[in-house]
């Protein structure tokens, strides 16, 4: 599930008018993989192979977050949740769970994983990951360099990356980030569009520099023009720089091939600002029914995506406190706090405003820029 | 037949592994991170299986390339190489037939510089080469390869079991499993969670390349045709626009880039290689192998060995497999002599002989008597249940034996009848 600043997309459509230029981030050597298309039908022919069949669910979970597809999420934890007889399957049902930002249930998984037997170094690997996601990215950031120094490869150093850009470590994670692509031996476009997406990620909602991230999202995209999240990454920047024409289009683009809520809640946005408010008036509210409509199924997962849509065109700052709170609860990340501050601030509570901000340096142990780990969420 | 990668070597690696106690992890996983094997991979540059024989007329040559995937890659090349010599294993001249895509997967194949053809070829009726000496055919079929994997995975396990309870091994690598264990490996091979054998692959379709060419194209260098199969990334300096047209209207080949997946004979590469080893060792292994240069296939001769040990005990009886007389007082190098011959994976094809009806028949005609000709083109038809010869050869030095319960696909396919697979 893509991540997004609090209120970030509504903020940026706020302030068109003083959109940042363009400027060129540094984007590496092309890569040589197979068409985006291709690969698409390819994972689809797959999934359509294996049926309920093992590792059917690696798939699901590919499905759902490159192209939006909670369909997918839905088969894939379905899947998970019936198979738990070995460590093997187990970890398959953390990583599942993970995906649905159950992060308790995803650690509980692992502890019996380890017990059934599974591998030290999957398990260790899985358990970073979760802590990475929920704000525990200190903790294993010594963890993750001994690794990469051991096995330097992408798996290794893609998870350090991601552990330095939790932590603010941002050039860090960059270079890391280059060497796992420089690791991959694929023609697959999508471990390389991943990375571009979360160094894109990093660069807009952590570091702050939406040039560079805007050339990230660009080259995730050249590699999988369908990749929804990277689309409504890089239209969030293009409505900041006033190319709303651009963004528009390519909202439409992902809204018309998976109903993406989020996507619908900024084309609405952008329609209501843009003299077509009874088209975005409709579009917000089916991209309401949307998120209502996954979180009945995932509510976790989709908590601070939906809090940030009340905050935002969803106007319903209550219903904003009460997900952000859900959220927080489950990953006391920058980000998951930052959006619990502002939801109280919205809905009114400013006691609990402040002693939430009392408690966010506290509990992340980090100064600086609002950060969170950079996960498609259950994409 | 890389498309059982999670299915076949897998399932031998995990149960035999498993139970050894030296279950491994294959590559880290992450729970946001697309870094599964399952997910990095690229289906379509993985061979499924690969087939080559000759026409009943006695004047082409059949290949089929199955890919793992719905589609081609538009980034790869697809090639079948075509070695030819007039005495087993000793080949003089080799013929590319190279094939690519693009987006829309029209396809663009080159048969040396004897033919070309380009387009739509997902008819089935195919392209016909300029020249007429190359018909191919690119599209989806189904998947002809048939196997028992369940069976064979519960066969497995019950060996694997065996040893982790002392089964002893003898010096060169074959276990004494014991009758009882033999029966039982051997009858779990025959059934499918009990009950009848069944197709793990029954319905699956593939992306298949088929091409049949004039043999005199192929056989420069003699009758002997040895064939395999890899996949291909272009060099990176290779222009994506055709390139520029030789004075016959034949564009130039695209040069051959380096290899990142090849195939030979069935179960080689994936059966052979490391299947007690962890899953990342086997894994960096097998990526070797599918990289390597034909000059370096014999290194591989060491891993083979080990497996074909395992093999040759598992009808309670060692020193019964193929080719193990090449050295009865070396129990060090018993299995050094087939090993050898498989490490040079290339299906073998007697093209003086317009029938087709046996796996490996030059293989055999030679291990019985050195030169003379089978009798019977060999190489690998649709219709061949591979496996059961395979596995049998292995097991107790016949072709049959070792059965898997399943003799025949789903579907019918043919051997005369281009593009031969059945439609999905």
């Amino acid at each position: 599930m893509r991540s997004g600043g609090p209120g970030r997309a509504w903020l940026v459509l706020a302030s068109v008018a003083c959109g940042a230029g363009n400027a060129a981030g540094a984007v590496d050597r092309p890569h040589a993989t197979t068409s985006g298309a291709i690969a698409i039908a390819n994972l689809d022919h797959e999934i359509a192979r294996r049926q309920d069949g093992a590792e059917v669910e690696e798939l699901l979970l590919a499905r759902a977050r490159f192209l939006g597809d909670y369909e997918s999420l839905d088969r894939a934890t379905a899947l998970a949740e019936g198979r738990f007889g070995n460590g093997g399957e187990l970890l398959q049902r953390a990583r599942s769970r993970s995906a649905e930002h159950r992060f308790a249930e995803a650690l509980a998984d692992v502890v019996a994983a380890e017990r059934a037997g599974a591998s030290p170094e999957e398990t260790g690997a899985l358990r970073a990951s979760i802590l990475v996601a929920t704000g525990r990215a200190a903790e294993v950031v010594a963890q993750l360099e001994a690794g990469a120094g051991r096995r330097p490869g992408f798996a290794s150093r893609s998870a350090l990356a991601g552990a330095y850009a939790a932590v603010g470590r941002f050039d860090d994670a960059d270079r890391v980030y280059v060497a796992a692509l420089g690791d991959l031996d694929t023609t697959s476009p999508f471990p390389y569009a991943w990375v571009y997406f979360a160094r894109g990620s990093m660069w807009s909602e952590q570091a702050g520099d939406p040039a560079r991230a805007e050339a990230m999202y660009t080259q995730a995209l050249i590699l999988l023009p369908e990749f929804a999240a990277a689309n409504v990454h890089l239209a969030e920047l293009e409505v900041a720089r006033g190319d709303l024409a651009s963004a528009v289009a390519r909202l439409e683009r992902v809204v018309a091939a998976s109903g993406e809520p989020e996507a619908l809640a900024l084309l609405g946005a952008l329609h209501a600002r843009t003299g077509d408010p009874v088209r975005g008036r409709l579009e917000i509210a089916r991209a309401r029914r949307r998120f209502e409509a996954l979180l009945a199924r995932h509510p976790l997962a989709f908590a601070d995506h939906a809090a940030e849509f009340y905050l935002g065109p969803g106007a319903d700052a209550e219903r904003a406190w009460s997900l952000a709170c859900q959220n927080l609860a489950g990953r006391q990340t920058d980000r998951a706090f930052a959006l619990a501050i502002e939801a109280a601030r919205a809905s009114g509570r400013s006691r609990e405003a402040s002693v939430l901000a009392a408690r966010m340096g506290r509990a992340t142990g980090r100064q600086g820029p609002a950060s969170r780990a950079v996960s498609p969420g259950p994409r | 037949m890389n498309r059982l990668r999670f299915a076949t070597r897998r399932l031998v690696a995990m149960a035999v592994a498993g139970s050894l106690g030296v279950l491994a992890a294959s590559v880290t996983h992450a729970s946001d991170h697309l870094d599964t094997p399952t997910v990095i991979a690229d289906p379509a540059a993985d061979i499924g299986d690969l087939f080559a024989w000759t026409s009943p007329d006695g004047r082409r040559l059949n290949l089929v390339m199955t890919i793992v995937a719905h589609q081609f890659s538009d980034r790869l090349q697809y090639v079948f190489h075509v070695d030819s010599g007039a005495r087993f294993r000793k080949t003089t001249a080799t013929t590319s037939i190279a094939c690519r895509f693009d987006a829309a997967n029209l396809a663009e194949c080159w048969a040396g510089d004897a033919d070309y053809v380009r387009g739509d070829a997902s008819k089935p009726a195919g392209l016909e080469g300029r020249n007429r000496r190359l018909r191919v055919f690119a599209g989806l079929r189904d998947d002809p390869f048939f196997n028992n994997v369940k069976g064979v995975r519960a066969g497995l396990g019950v060996a694997a079991a065996a040893l982790q309870g002392g089964a002893v091994v003898d010096a060169a690598g074959c276990p004494a499993f014991g009758d009882a264990t033999s029966r039982e490996v051997l009858d779990r091979w025959r059934h499918t969670d009990g009950g009848p054998a069944t197709n793990f692959l029954a319905g699956w379709t593939s992306a298949a390349l088929v091409v049949a060419i004039d043999l005199d194209v192929v056989d420069t260098g003699g009758k002997l045709l040895a064939v395999w199969a890899s996949v291909r990334k272009p060099p990176a300096d290779e222009s994506p626009v055709a390139p520029r047209a030789k004075t016959d209207g034949i564009p130039a080949r695209p040069t051959l880039g380096e290899p990142i997946e090849r195939v030979g004979r069935a179960l080689t590469g994936n059966g052979l290689l490391g299947p007690l080893a962890p899953n990342d060792v086997s894994g960096r292994r097998k990526e070797e192998y599918n990289r390597a240069a034909p000059s370096d296939w014999p290194q591989f001769s060491t891993d083979i060995q080990q497996t074909l040990g395992l093999y040759d005990g598992f009808d309670g009886r060692c020193g019964n497999q193929w080719y193990v007389d090449a050295y009865p007082e070396l129990p060090t190098l018993r299995y050094a002599a087939l090993a050898n011959l498989l490490a040079d994976d290339r299906l073998w094809i007697d093209a003086r002989a317009t029938a087709c009806t046996r796996y490996l028949a030059v293989e055999l005609a030679e291990a019985e008597r050195p030169g003379t000709a089978a009798g019977d083109c060999g190489g690998r038809t649709p219709s061949y249940d591979v496996i059961d010869a395979f596995r049998s050869l292995l097991v107790g030095g016949n072709t049959t034996g070792a059965d898997d319960g399943v003799e025949h696909d789903d579907r019918a396919h043919s051997t005369v009848e281009f593009p031969f697979l059945a439609a999905p």
